[in-house]
């Protein structure tokens, strides 16, 4: 299924939000889990995705520490803060406030037809 | 491989000026892509490949640094701000009390006579600071009452710069009394000038000790106080016998008391500043109460 990305564009940051929400998850890793979670349909490049940690860094949403990986090299990881948790509760909250509105629309449209 | 990172870094790196965030994206893209080759088994020349596209990336990069950017400068430019009005008033206060207080007059007069008073002997002030004591001990007692009513004629059985120990202390009761505080002189002071007023003294007595204070007060220059020591010796001309004494020690008393006033210096300052509305009278004698 193909996905228009404007689409997904608009909930960006919701998405990053939820990928932290379980663990603390480096940037790849975080494009991967969304990669897997949609299965293979939400493909973020790093070009987005690190801007965006950028900014929910900068507005204190996520924290970023260095560890240990694994595989022993060190890595930065992104871990939600209280008000990024809170945000993200906040965005799903709109989100299916929209997604209510936008099924009902849509419904009304196909009754017109 | 190389040639193709590089572009892409130039790319998104193109118009970020900040080294620091330079820094951080090369270092995310450097890791996400080695993650890339490592996690899908490729080169890293074609793990470059599969980076996302590198305008976009600059295009976000560049909004978030100048949002930033606006951020710190807010920031930053309040508090600058900030120190640089208070820094104005700070250095306005400065000069309005350098200029209230004349401390220009006396950098200059110390400048001055830096020289001339380090090239003479530094008189010994104990006996001054004994003489001086047994002044005001006779003067007020131990709580700092004025018991003497006569104090101001006895300034003049004194000559409080004299170095030798001449005074009759069988003559005076003493008081355990320290060191003469700024409140005590000021009402000690307020004292004398009314019993200046009523006193048996002649007007031209009266005027001379009157212009001795002025003289005091006006001596923010030590040219001042010289004359108004030389004063001093002209008011105490009645006991000349102890003036004619120790005349050879006019020098080394000019000199202690020069060298006292330059150690005054800053309380005469902060004296000055405290009694600047009372008369001249008060704050000459406050004057030379802090030269003990």
């Amino acid at each position: 299924m193909e996905i228009n990305q404007d689409l997904v564009k608009g909930n960006i940051t919701t998405i990053v939000l939820n990928a932290l929400r379980d663990k603390d998850r480096y940037g790849y890793e975080i494009i991967k889990s969304l990669e897997d979670s949609s299965n293979g349909i939400l493909k973020m490049k790093e070009g987005t995705l690190y801007p965006i940690l950028h900014n929910l860094e900068f507005e204190g949403y996520v924290i970023s520490t260095e560890k240990k990986s694994d595989r022993g090299r060190k890595r930065k990881y992104y871990k939600l803060t209280k008000p990024g948790l809170k945000l993200l509760e906040s965005k799903k909250q709109q989100w299916e406030g929209l997604k209510i509105l936008i099924d009902q629309l849509i419904a009304r449209v196909s009754y017109a037809k | 491989m190389q040639n193709k990172l590089d572009k892409h870094f130039k790319i998104v790196l193109s118009g970020i000026w900040s080294p620091f965030f330079r820094k951080r994206i090369k270092r995310e893209i450097s890791d996400h892509l080695d993650d890339l080759a490592k996690e899908k088994n490729l080169e890293l020349t074609d793990a470059v490949n599969h980076l996302g596209d590198p305008e976009e990336a600059n295009s976000l990069y560049k909004k978030l640094m100048y949002q930033k950017l606006k951020s710190d400068f807010l920031f930053f430019g309040s508090i600058s701000a900030m120190i640089f009005t208070l820094g104005v008033f700070a250095i306005h206060e400065q000069v309005n009390k350098y200029t209230r207080l004349r401390l220009s007059s006396y950098s200059r007069i110390e400048k001055k006579y830096k020289q001339d008073i380090e090239s003479l002997n530094h008189f010994a002030r104990t006996s001054e600071t004994r003489n001086a004591q047994v002044l005001f001990q006779n003067a007020i007692d131990e709580n700092g009452r004025i018991v003497d009513q006569n104090f101001l004629d006895k300034i003049d059985d004194y000559d409080y710069w004299d170095s030798s120990p001449t005074i009759n202390k069988e003559k005076y009761n003493y008081y355990n009394f320290p060191i003469a505080h700024a409140g005590v002189l000021s009402r000690l002071a307020k004292h004398s000038f009314k019993n200046l007023k009523n006193s048996g003294y002649s007007e031209e007595a009266k005027k001379k000790h009157i212009k001795l204070a002025h003289l005091i007060y006006s001596t923010e220059t030590i040219a001042g106080y010289r004359i108004a020591n030389n004063m001093i010796k002209g008011i105490v001309s009645k006991v000349s016998t102890r003036l004619h004494l120790y005349s050879d020690t006019t020098a080394n008393r000019t000199s202690g008391t020069t060298m006292g006033l330059m150690n005054l210096m800053p309380s005469i300052v902060g004296i000055e500043k405290t009694y600047r509305s009372q008369n001249y009278y008060v704050a000459g004698l406050c004057h030379h109460a802090l030269d003990f």
